[in-house]
């Protein structure tokens, strides 16, 4: 049996990365919500850099598309270009509906795209399926290095 | 024998050798020496009654025997100046002298008493007919008053001055008559009058009299020389007969005598001074030299006064091109308004009668611009057409002007009443862009000499060839074609291209510096709704969240009307940001690119009904559909957005129960109701509701963005965005999106589609 493995939030809206958070902690089986509030952070965090040196890979990235500074479509560009990162699931969480943020996201690689519903009952219902989907039925890769 | 008339062929004219025809008329003798030997060589066959000495008795012998030493030295004297009085056989004749190959040609011709006065006042004759000259300005006053002069002095009793037209048919521009004799004033002539080779004879010897049309022409003796065996080159003869077929053209006029001056103009043939007898009429040489002299001063009064007249077009048509030019170039005036507005300096501008602007970028009659056509013209679609034809034709870049345009473009052959004549000329290299002037056909504009539709009036032996006859065959040679186009009108049409050129291009920098504005503008607004898309919904989710996290951590805290009020401000945040995507989206949608291709419809619908399931099963509606949707082309996203629009809507406004929606179409040929046919497609969609219906007055203001006809929560509390978008998508795919309903009868929305793309 291995640790809980952590999800990495890559969100910049305080108000909905609490929100994940308090679904996250109420969850059957609860995971470790790292929250990043931008893209830069998110790199440093995933590449280990500066503070974030002894930091470990998540089992899965979910990711913003509308944030300042670099996009979410540029953090997921450079992780899926990136070897060692690209087997990481990145999952576009966004409130934006628009066909050609879909699909440029799936262009650079997204594993799977889920717009942001409404906050209350729906984002829970979300939280859990991504869950459910995600940490529970499917199978994650092994964490590069990771003793077994 | 003359021929008869039926056997006169015009072309045999251009054929006939005029200047080798072996005759002089009898009113004077010709003797010809050899200019070395100085003996006789060539006599005309009536010296007898004239000198006393048959031809055989004078051939071989010495010059001399005609005329003495002294009166041959002053004649040669007078060589190139004009006859020289001397006695000969007896008589005080004029004589004239030239040359012809190695022959020196003598011609006498008897004086009369009043020839000789007017040879003693020769000078006063000139002045005569020269001083009034200076009096007259402009080109019709001057030929008015030479041809004034000239019957005052000849006698006789029709002169008209004749011109020359580019295609050499003649028009008598001035006219001198004694009463009683018929005008030709104003009256065209065919070119096959007046041959080319009569016309190259005009102007190497200006003066030509026919002093008797019936006398028979009197022989060479011998008929050729003996040298040469050719026959002596009369064409410098004053005493020349002239073609049996000129003279029976003079005949059937009823004219006796005739006598012509070339006019000439910078060397060319401009015209001439045609005298018309009644009957036979004799002009001494001095004074045909007389009127030569005039013509000579008018010639050049002409140069003169053409170019002051050239000028003078110059002028003016710059004068028109700047008004154009000022009246194009208006600030805040369209270019076809002003074009309409100034349409008559248009055609002034090079002497048409029509004038057709092709300003598009495309010709095609469905989606090209309409040329804008001012005056005589051929139909919009007949000038796109030319337009079309001259687009593609190499080199069609510059200017073209024809004459025929019947045979350029066959097309527009039976349209000469309007457009027999074209310049053009192209504005655009790039695009099909022309100015049209147009030109009708000349037998339209000018006056016949003849009436075209009086028969003929036979004459005993013969019909008239003239005018009838020979007008018939220059109807035929001019119909379809227009008056020439001079180099001043062209140029005048190449000066408005450049004028016009430089006004579309103000035009052009105009709509580029608007488009850069607009461009500007839009960039600006793609930021806004950038910004209200995300950065201003971020905030309003964030109240959302908030407001629920403080009702489950703190809810069980408040009392009821507190946890109320925070349910509100949740719901109002909702509403906020429903507005905002969907104003978002509704923005969006003026640069969207359509995916078009071909989409089941029924499946489409299918779709559309499972995205709006819980509407449907809230309001407890049940969907009917009585038959399978056909396949056509769009862009499925799009329309499936249209479907879901309508149906959530049906599902919304129900009455009383049962609740249901329809959905269908009319297919092609099949019988619509009079609501489904107001917009014609092949297909025409409806969703149809049995609800609350829809005032006739807000047929059209449901469609506006976020009107609204209902408080907001009211049936599930939309934005009142969904039709606008609804009916911005179906415009997008070149259909429409209409309404029709009563109060408490129920609803029926229609769309339609367009073609496809582009």
């Amino acid at each position: 049996m291995t640790a809980p493995r952590s999800l990495l939030l890559v969100e910049d809206s305080d108000a909905d990365a609490i929100a994940l958070q308090r679904i996250a902690s109420r969850l059957p089986s609860p995971m470790t919500v790292v929250r990043m509030r931008d893209g830069e952070s998110a790199l440093d965090y995933l590449y280990r850099r500066g503070a974030y040196a002894s930091a470990s890979r998540p089992a899965l990235v979910l990711l913003d598309l509308h944030m300042p500074g670099m996009s979410g479509r540029e953090v997921l560009a450079q992780l899926k270009a990136d070897p060692a990162l690209r087997r990481i699931p990145v999952i576009i969480f966004s409130s934006s509906e628009d066909p050609g943020d879909v699909e440029g996201a799936y262009a650079e690689g997204a594993n799977s795209y889920l717009f942001k519903p409404e906050p209350g009952a729906q984002l829970e219902a979300a939280a859990q399926a991504l869950q459910a989907f995600w940490l529970t039925a499917a199978r994650l890769p092994e964490e590069p290095g990771a003793a077994p | 024998m003359p021929p008869s008339p039926p056997e006169i062929d015009l072309s045999q004219c251009e054929r006939e050798p005029i200047h080798l025809l072996g005759g002089v008329q009898p009113h004077g003798v010709l003797v010809a020496f050899h200019a070395a030997s100085s003996r006789i060589t060539v006599v005309s066959a009536n010296t007898e009654p004239l000198l006393g000495a048959s031809p055989p008795a004078l051939l071989g012998q010495p010059i001399t025997a005609v005329l003495d030493a002294e009166s041959l030295a002053r004649v040669r004297a007078g060589t190139g100046t004009g006859p020289v009085r001397v006695r000969a056989g007896g008589r005080a004749c004029s004589a004239l002298l030239h040359a012809s190959g190695d022959a020196s040609v003598l011609e006498l011709e008897p004086l009369t008493d009043a020839d000789t006065r007017v040879e003693e006042d020769a000078l006063e004759a000139i002045h005569a007919l020269v001083a009034p000259l200076g009096q007259v300005r402009g080109t019709s006053a001057l030929l008015q008053v030479a041809a004034e002069g000239v019957r005052a002095l000849t006698g006789f009793d029709r002169v008209m001055v004749y011109r020359f037209h580019a295609d050499w048919h003649g028009e008598v521009v001035a006219e001198s008559r004694a009463e009683g004799v018929d005008g030709f004033m104003g009256l065209h002539f065919p070119a096959s009058d007046i041959p080319a080779q009569a016309r190259a004879l005009y102007r190497r010897s200006p003066l030509r009299l026919i002093a008797d049309v019936h006398a028979r022409p009197v022989g060479l003796v011998p008929p050729t020389l003996p040298d040469t065996g050719q026959p002596l080159d009369l064409s410098g003869a004053a005493l020349r007969s002239v073609s049996e077929v000129h003279l029976e053209y003079l005949r059937n006029m009823g004219v006796g005598a005739s006598f012509s001056v070339s006019l000439l103009k910078d060397g060319e043939l401009w015209g001439l001074i045609a005298c018309h007898h009644l009957s036979p009429r004799h002009v001494s040489a001095q004074r045909r030299q007389a009127c030569e002299v005039l013509a000579r001063l008018l010639s050049l009064q002409l140069g003169a006064e053409e170019r002051g007249a050239d000028a003078a077009t110059r002028v003016h048509r710059a004068e028109l091109l700047s008004r154009l030019v000022a009246g194009l170039g208006g600030e805040g005036v369209s270019l076809p308004s002003a074009l309409e507005t100034h349409g008559a300096l248009l055609m002034d501008l090079t002497g048409a009668t029509g004038v057709a602007l092709v300003l598009g970028e495309r010709l095609d009659a469905e989606q090209g611009e309409a040329p804008l056509l001012v005056g005589q013209t051929p139909t919009p679609k007949e000038v796109l057409a030319l337009a079309t034809r001259l687009a593609s034709t190499p080199g069609g870049s510059g200017t073209l002007h024809t004459e025929r345009l019947g045979a350029l473009h066959p097309p527009l052959a039976g349209r000469a009443d309007v457009a027999a004549g074209l310049l053009a000329v192209r504005l655009d290299p790039q695009a099909p862009r022309f100015v049209f002037w147009f030109r009708p056909e000349v037998a339209r504009t000018v006056t016949w000499a003849g009436n075209p539709h009086k028969p003929a009036q036979p004459e005993p032996g013969h019909a008239r060839l003239h005018p009838r006859a020979s007008f018939e065959a220059w109807r035929e040679d001019v119909r379809g074609a227009s008056t020439p186009w001079t180099q001043a009108d062209v140029e005048a049409a190449e000066s408005f291209r450049g004028a016009l050129v430089g006004v579309v291009l103000r035009h052009a920098a105009e709509l580029a510096r608007l488009s850069r504005a607009l461009a500007r503008s839009n960039a600006e607004l793609e930021s806004f709704s950038g910004t209200v898309g995300h950065d201003l919904r971020e905030p309003l989710r964030g109240i959302q969240q908030y407001t629920t996290f403080f009702l489950e951590d703190h809810g069980a805290a408040l009392a009821p009307d507190g946890r109320e009020q925070l349910q509100s401000v949740t719901w109002l945040a909702r509403r906020a940001q429903a507005l905002l995507e969907d104003l978002f989206e509704y923005s969006r949608l003026g640069r969207i690119e359509l995916a078009w291709r071909e989409v089941d419809m029924h499946a489409l619908v299918e779709e559309a009904l499972a995205v709006v399931a819980s509407r449907l099963q809230e309001g407890e509606a049940d969907v009917r559909l009585p038959r399978r949707l056909p396949r056509v082309a769009c862009d499925a996203v799009r329309i499936r957005q249209v479907w879901e629009n309508l149906l959530a809507n049906a599902a919304k406004y129900q009455a009383a129960a049962p609740h249901w929606v329809e959905v269908g179409y009319h297919g092609p040929g099949e019988p619509r109701p009079e609501a489904a046919a107001r917009h014609d497609a092949p297909y025409v969609f409806f969703v149809k509701d049995p609800g609350i219906g829809i005032a006739s007055r807000f047929h059209e203001a449901i469609f506006d963005m976020f009107r609204r006809l209902h408080p907001v929560q009211a049936y599930g509390g939309g934005t009142g965005a969904g039709l606008a978008i609804a009916r911005r998508l179906v415009r997008l795919h070149g259909g429409e999106l209409w309404v029709d309903s009563s109060p408490g009868q129920g609803a029926t929305f229609y769309f339609t589609l367009g073609r496809g793309p582009a």
